[in-house]
């Protein structure tokens, strides 16, 4: 079927069931992502962290006072200053204003 | 036969571009319009890699007597021009373009909100209402309206492919529009995001994103794959590579093949890409009215576009009860990663600990799924 021509009333129709079929389509999609990383999550074997790995570090807020502590796993000190000056610096945050929980080293093929 | 010198000297000046432009000087105007386009790439940096190869093919097509066009059966060679056009034709390398850019997508942000493919829904908005006022205000043929309809979903390898099969004579003028409007995202949306969304809406700092497992994104293009593809047939060159690329990408046991997809592929195939795309806006079927409609027609999609978006991020932002900053809603528009960059831009004016980057690349590389569907549909009722 070529068409050729559409008159006003079937140009509307055919924008309109355009629409609703991106809409459709990529609400389908989110159903389908969405089981997706149910199905995943559910037979997903948890990895435990070794407590072994991990190292407290007390973070300094900009008024000199320690606030909060963030847990370093496989991570040195001076590593870990420089990654959260990094990510103050490329957000432009005040150190202060930034929390972090937890500088963990993801090796080569780890999630 | 008589050789003589100035017989030699007139005969190479008859045969010269120069001759030819006097007896058609539409060609100078484009020569200078591919002058122009160069001074946009370069100067301005508007789209510079994909701009400069199109300003380029629009020079060398419009050099009158060089035959660089001529297909079989026309002049004595096939012309290099023509060779490289084939691979417009049989959408070639829309494909592998977005073969490169699904390799060089992280759909992380996507997968840990879903929710967030509504929104790149949402933002096709302009592509059917631009197909409409092309139709029904312009006159345009249903083929061609839709072609210039996409031009909203600013995605440059979608407009060209949809264009290449439905439009092929406005070609040119629609992979310039999508391109330069692409490069002009920072000034289009900033309006229309404070225009359309209030301070305080604006100012919403979002949760953080739950991290995404590897299998999740293994799994993921394979999925989207398989549903897409099953459900539209006509978006397997588009989604089919997409997700490939990301597949590469994500296995993780490909990375020579991702690697090569997202560099020295992906910029062969763009020096192709823009070369043909140029090589097509020769003055008879660029130098028309219906280019300018066109280009305004662009602009109108790509506005709509933005609002629908943002509209529907607006809805997102009462049903979460304010959960959602509704500037993430014009990242939908696809143009990966400009418009996710222009979220933030506006996110972080209104509040300056604001980071909505990562929340805006999930509606953005939705944006790319839906406008792929939208084109899909097209081709599915006009093809």
């Amino acid at each position: 079927m070529h068409i050729t021509q559409l008159t006003t009333g079937e140009g509307l129709l055919v924008a309109l069931y355009g629409f609703i079929t991106v809409m459709l389509m990529l609400l389908a999609l989110v159903a389908v992502v969405n089981f997706v990383s149910w199905i995943v999550r559910k037979f997903e074997p948890k990895k435990p962290v070794s407590p072994a790995s991990y190292e407290v570090l007390e973070r300094p807020a900009a008024d000199g006072k320690y606030t909060g502590e963030v847990s370093l796993i496989d991570v040195d000190e001076k590593t870990a200053a420089c990654i959260m000056a990094i990510v103050s610096d490329e957000t432009s945050i005040p150190l202060n204003q930034l929390i972090f929980k937890r500088i963990r080293l993801i090796k080569e093929g780890e999630k | 036969m008589e050789i003589s010198f100035f017989g030699v000297l007139g005969r190479i000046l008859s045969t010269s571009g120069f001759a030819g432009i006097a007896v058609d000087p539409r060609q100078l105007i484009m020569i200078i319009l591919g002058c122009v386009l160069l001074y946009m790439g370069i100067v301005k940096k508007y789209e510079p890699l994909l701009l400069v190869p199109i300003a380029v093919g629009v020079l060398i097509c419009n050099f009158p007597n060089t035959g660089i066009l001529n297909g079989p059966g026309e002049g004595n060679n096939i012309g290099f021009m023509w060779v490289l056009y084939q691979g417009v034709q049989y959408a070639i390398y829309p494909s592998i373009i977005f073969l490169g850019i699904g390799a060089m997508t992280d759909f992380g942000p996507l997968i840990a909100r879903p929710s967030s493919l509504i929104l790149g829904a949402a933002a096709q908005f302009g592509v059917f209402t631009a197909f409409l006022m092309a139709l029904l205000v312009f006159h345009f043929s249903p083929q061609e309206s839709a072609a210039i309809g996409i031009i909203g979903g600013a995605d440059g390898p979608t407009a060209i492919l949809v264009a290449s099969r439905l439009a092929k004579d406005y070609l040119p003028a629609i992979a310039i529009a999508a391109y330069s409007y692409m490069a002009l995202i920072p000034m289009i949306q900033p309006p229309l995001m404070r225009l359309l969304t209030t301070e305080k809406e604006r100012k919403v700092k979002m949760e953080q994103l739950r991290p995404v497992s590897k299998a999740e994104k293994i799994i993921f293009p394979i999925a989207v794959m398989i549903f897409v593809v099953l459900l539209i047939p006509d978006t397997a060159p588009l989604i089919g590579m997409l997700m490939f690329g990301n597949l590469l990408k994500e296995s993780g046991v490909t990375d020579r093949l991702s690697d090569t997809a997202q560099n020295s592929l992906t910029n062969i195939v763009t020096i192709a890409l823009g070369l043909s795309v140029g090589c097509k806006a020769t003055a008879d079927t660029f130098l028309t009215i219906r280019t300018i409609e066109i280009i305004c027609l662009g602009l109108v999609a790509f506005m709509l576009s933005t609002v629908g978006g943002l509209l529907f991020g607006k809805i997102m932002y009462k049903v979460t009860g304010g959960k959602v900053n509704p500037l993430i809603g014009s990242a939908g528009v696809s143009a990966v990663p400009m418009s996710a960059r222009v979220s933030q831009v506006e996110g972080q004016k209104a509040n300056p600990s604001n980071f909505l980057l990562m929340h805006a690349m999930g509606p953005n590389v939705a944006g790319v799924i839906g406008s792929a569907v939208a084109a899909g549909f097209f081709l599915n009722i006009f093809g």
